[in-house]
């Protein structure tokens, strides 16, 4: 069983970003439950809307002090697109973004010897992928970790867990 | 000249390709002929005395311009459209090189044409627009919009250039920019409806909903029925997104023309799926139900309707879908077994559903070598969902013309 807290997973989740709770609990064959922040072992902030960021601004502010703590112990985190973009500021130790012209594109960064290849639709210059422990906050939509086994397996890490990918999906994951 | 050139040379090209590839249609002649003369498209629509009906929206725009087109000419009028899917500029050139005389004028009375939401802002400054039905906002094809209010300003887009619109009233996306239209007609559902469970979801929204008032409902009676004053009209479809389309289509032909209930009523019987959209097709010697999806809301909706027995399934993932990350939003726990996986993104729909349990059999993205394993397969019900692209070249393959 994994603890999990999800940001308003019914709103943040534009891309696909809640599957990776589902690719998290089938690589590793475990049950999800859902519970407080406090209390997660996993958090997942995905990407929300314009209108979902203006609406739930606040209870994501609220959320910052324990955001803080995951950062600095560096527990299993995972923050995607316009929650990453939101928190940049608020949260020392994560990038200090710029911005340019939007980009769109797929695209492979790494950090700490980690890469990550996904889909970025951002104008975030640079800082695709942070990684601090086994938080990670990235610009790459959708379910990056059921994308990347390396990202899995060192999320699954965080949490005590193995991962089992069979080898079907280890061929269709190497041709994406 | 320059319109005598363009026409000329367009048809060509479009015979030569419809010669070469039989079953697929193509938007390049009318790249070319659009390159020869920009002017093409503006110069055709104004032959048509009545001018130009526009349909835009996330979903349901083809539907919406089917019936729309079918209701007019059971009145009578000579309607110049396009062809589902060829609703971005250089596919309304392609239509326009295919009913055109040599002097770049079409014979007809009016033009109803689906405009890509994406694209239709941008033709809206060049074109006159009678009348614009918008169908819905959903949260849809991010990688290319990156968010639903920036479609909604492309639409609002739309409703300045108009002269009338017609438009969803249970979608407060479109209501907040349609309150402040001088000439604004709603179609939406009844308030039972409404408040239901079936009721469709729109792209999220915090802010008011402005009221359009409702001159065409849907009713949930014996299915769902269209009510517009004290008449109703049966349809023959089971789902009220599906519905909404007849009530947006007879709405703005209740704007248009004088409507006779006979006429709608048995338009409305007759009516037949667009092509693909819960389609059977008699496809390499059985008849296969089709399926197009096209964003998260379709492809849910198909995969809700599909029958328990269906089978063999095939699913196919196109290189249209440009980010293929929404497929993870989309439920896929009641299949149990998809046949065949295919299309551009194979490898991704693959990986989607095995996580979600779904036994998958072969997965190929070469549509010939698709085809040929589905063909293959025994059972009562094939079933294929495809994609707008796997689609195109899945009908050129099995050279199954639209």
């Amino acid at each position: 069983m994994i603890r999990v807290f999800s940001f308003r997973p019914e709103y943040f989740n534009n891309n696909g970003d809640q599957g990776n709770l589902e690719a998290l609990a089938h690589f590793t064959d475990q049950e999800i439950s859902t519970v407080a922040i406090d209390d997660a072992e996993f958090a997942l902030f995905g990407d929300g809307s314009r209108a979902a960021i203006r609406e739930f601004g606040d209870e994501l502010d609220s959320l910052v002090p324990a955001l803080e703590k995951r950062l600095q112990a560096g527990l299993p985190t995972l923050i995607v697109g316009s929650a990453y973009e939101f928190f940049a500021p608020k949260l020392s130790g994560l990038p200090i973004l710029s911005y340019g012209d939007r980009v769109s594109e797929f695209r492979e960064v790494r950090s700490n010897d980690i890469a990550v290849k996904g889909y970025r639709n951002s104008e975030v210059i640079d800082s695709d992928l942070f990684l601090s422990g086994h938080f990670v906050a990235t610009t790459l939509f959708g379910p990056v970790l059921a994308k990347n086994i390396s990202l899995l397996q060192h999320m699954a890490q965080g949490l005590g867990l193995q991962v089992s990918v069979s080898d079907h999906q280890r061929s269709w994951i190497e041709k994406l | 000249m320059r319109t005598l050139l363009a026409v000329s040379i367009g048809k060509l090209l479009r015979l030569f390709i419809r010669i070469f590839r039989r079953g697929g249609g193509s938007a390049f002649p009318g790249l070319i002929a659009s390159k020869i003369d920009p002017q093409l498209l503006i110069k055709a629509i104004a032959s048509c005395p009545k001018g130009l009906v526009v349909i835009s929206g996330s979903a349901g725009k083809s539907s919406t311009t089917s019936l729309l087109v079918k209701l007019l000419e059971a009145h009578s009028l000579k309607v110049f459209t396009n062809p589902s899917t060829a609703n971005i500029k250089q596919g309304l050139f392609s239509a326009v090189l295919k009913e055109a005389n040599l002097a770049g004028k079409i014979n007809h009375d009016i033009a109803v044409l689906e405009w890509d939401e994406g694209h239709g802002a941008m033709l809206a400054e060049e074109l006159n627009i009678n009348l614009a039905i918008f169908t819905n906002v959903l949260s849809d094809q991010l990688d290319r919009f990156v968010d639903p209010e920036l479609v909604t300003e492309k639409l609002a887009a739309i409703a300045s250039a108009s002269e009338q619109i017609v438009c969803n009233s249970d979608d407060k996306n479109l209501t907040q920019f349609a309150a402040s239209h001088q000439r604004a007609i709603g179609f939406g559902l009844s308030d039972d409806l409404r408040s239901s469970d079936v009721a469709p979801k729109y792209a999220l929204n915090f802010g008011q909903h402005p009221d359009i008032v409702r001159s065409v409902q849907v009713i949930a009676d014996a299915g769902f029925q269209i009510a517009m004053g004290s008449e109703r009209f049966k349809t023959p479809v089971q789902s009220p997104e599906l519905a909404l389309n007849y009530a947006a289509a007879l709405a703005a032909a209740s704007s248009l023309i004088e409507l006779d209930a006979t006429k709608v009523a048995a338009t409305f019987s007759n009516t037949q799926g667009v092509f693909a959209r819960n389609e059977q097709a008699q496809i390499m010697g059985r008849s296969v139900n089709l399926r197009l999806v096209q964003n998260p809301t379709s492809f849910q909706l198909n995969v809700d309707e599909l029958p328990k027995d269906v089978a063999p399934l095939m699913l196919m993932a196109g290189s249209d879908i440009h980010d293929p990350s929404w497929l993870w939003t989309v439920d896929f726990s009641a299949l149990k077994k998809v046949d065949v996986v295919a299309g551009f993104n194979a490898y991704e729909l693959a990986l989607r559903l095995s996580v979600a349990g779904v036994e998958v059999g072969e997965v190929l993205p070469e549509i010939s070598e698709a085809a040929r394993a589905f063909s293959k397969l025994d059972g009562e019900n094939p079933t294929i969902l495809f994609s707008a692209d796997a689609m195109r070249r899945f009908r050129r393959h099995t050279q199954v013309a639209k």
